[in-house]
C-alpha cells in the first residue's frame, strides 16, 4: 500500500512538473506544489525549498554559472559558510551555503546550481539555522534527484 | 622535626603531578567566527578583554583581531565570545611541540661547542685558516640565532595562546552590482523568503 502511494505521488511529481523540464523528488516530509514550472515545497516548521528552470543562453556548463552566481552574491554582502559539488544526480550541482541574518534570527540560505546545454536548474532553500539544519540531508538528497530532460 | 619531613614529603608527592603538566608545551590556537552588530566596538572589546589577561594583540583591523593570552581558559574565552556576538564557527587545536623543543636545545649546544672549538682554533691559526674559520663561525652564529629564535618562538607559543577572531557584521544585502543575466538578479534571499505559496 505504501508502495503504491509513493509510487503515485513520484508519478505526480513527474507529471506535474512534465512543462518544467525537469524532474525532482520532493524532500522527505515536504509539502509540494509544482506553480507554473517552479516546483516549491515546504516543512512543517517554514523551511523552504524552490526550483526553478532557465534556459541556459549563452550556453555554458555549470562551473561558469556557480561561478558568476557566488560572485554576485558575494559582491550583495551575502556570507559564504559552505561550498560543495553534489555529484549524485544525472549532472553535476554546485551548491553554496550562505549565512542570513533575517529579522533576529540566522537563517541558511542554499543556492544550487545544475545545468546541461539546453537548462539551467536553480535551487533555493531557507530555514532558521537550527530548522535548516534538520532537513539539510533530505533537500540534498532531492536535488540528486533533479532530472533535466 | 618527623612532622616536617613528612610534611614537606607530602608536599612534593602532592606538587609533582602539577609541576610535570605545568612543563608540557602544548600550543593552544583558536579560530572563531563571530556574528556581530558592530565589529568595531567587537574587537575592542575582545582586546580589553585580552589586556585584562595580561595577553595583548597582534593584529586589530574592521573585521578581525588576533590575540595573545596566557594561561587560557577555553570556557572563559567561550563566554566572552557569547557575550560579544553570535558564535558562527570555533576551531580549537593544539600541539605538542616538547619534541621540536628538545631538538632545538640539543643541536643548540652542540653549535655553541662548536663555536667555542672554533675560537679556539682561531688563535693558533694562519692568515688563510682564520679567514676560512671567520666564515664558519659567522655560518655558525647565524644558525645559532635562528636556534634560538624558533626555541623563544616555540615557548612563546606555548605560554600565550593565538587566539584569532573574525567578525562579521549585520550589514547584508547591499543593494549594489546588478548581474548581466536576469535569473543571477532574481535569486535573492528577502525575495525568496517574502515568496508567498499559492494554496488557494
Amino acid at each position: 500500500m505504501n508502495r503504491k502511494i509513493f509510487f503515485i505521488i513520484i508519478v505526480s511529481l513527474i507529471i506535474i512538473s512534465g512543462c518544467s523540464r525537469f524532474t525532482v523528488e520532493k524532500p522527505e516530509g515536504f509539502a509540494a506544489e509544482t506553480v507554473k514550472g517552479t516546483f516549491r515545497s515546504f516543512s512543517p516548521e517554514g523551511v523552504k525549498f524552490r526550483i526553478r528552470r532557465f534556459e541556459n543562453k549563452p550556453s555554458k556548463e555549470v562551473s561558469y554559472w556557480s561561478e558568476s552566481l557566488k560572485n554576485h552574491l558575494e559582491k550583495k554582502g551575502y556570507r559564504l559558510i559552505e561550498e560543495k559539488v553534489n555529484s549524485g544526480g544525472s549532472e553535476e550541482c554546485v551548491i553554496f551555503y550562505w549565512l542570513m541574518n533575517y529579522g533576529n534570527d540566522y537563517y541558511i540560505y542554499l543556492t544550487a546550481v545544475t545545468a546541461d546545454k539546453k537548462n539551467i536548474i536553480v535551487a533555493e532553500a531557507a530555514g532558521m539555522k537550527e530548522e535548516y539544519e534538520k532537513y539539510r540531508d533530505v533537500i540534498e538528497k532531492s536535488l540528486k534527484t533533479v532530472e533535466l530532460y | 622535626m618527623n612532622f616536617s619531613i613528612k610534611f614537606l614529603f607530602f608536599l612534593f608527592i602532592i606538587l609533582s603531578p602539577c609541576q610535570l603538566f605545568a612543563d608540557s608545551s602544548l600550543s593552544v590556537s583558536v579560530v572563531a567566527e563571530l556574528m556581530v552588530d558592530d565589529s568595531s566596538e567587537a574587537g575592542n572589546k575582545m582586546i580589553e578583554w585580552a589586556q585584562q589577561r595580561m595577553g595583548y594583540f597582534l593584529q586589530h583591523s574592521d573585521n578581525r583581531v588576533i590575540i595573545r593570552v596566557p594561561d587560557f581558559n577555553a570556557d572563559d574565552f567561550l563566554k566572552i565570545l557569547k557575550n560579544t556576538g553570535d558564535i558562527i564557527n570555533y576551531f580549537y587545536s593544539t600541539e605538542n611541540q616538547d619534541d621540536e623543543i628538545a631538538i632545538l636545545e640539543g643541536q643548540l649546544v652542540a653549535k655553541e661547542k662548536l663555536l667555542a672549538v672554533y675560537y679556539n682554533l682561531m688563535s693558533g691559526s694562519d692568515y688563510r685558516s682564520t679567514i676560512n674559520l671567520e666564515k664558519e663561525i659567522e655560518a655558525l652564529l647565524g644558525e645559532i640565532d635562528r636556534a634560538k629564535g624558533r626555541i623563544e618562538k616555540l615557548i612563546n607559543n606555548r605560554d600565550y595562546a593565538m587566539l584569532e577572531i573574525n567578525f562579521q557584521s549585520d550589514d547584508y544585502y547591499r543593494e549594489t552590482d546588478t548581474s548581466t543575466f536576469d535569473w543571477i538578479n532574481s535569486i535573492d534571499f528577502i525575495h525568496f523568503m517574502n515568496e508567498q505559496a499559492d494554496y488557494e
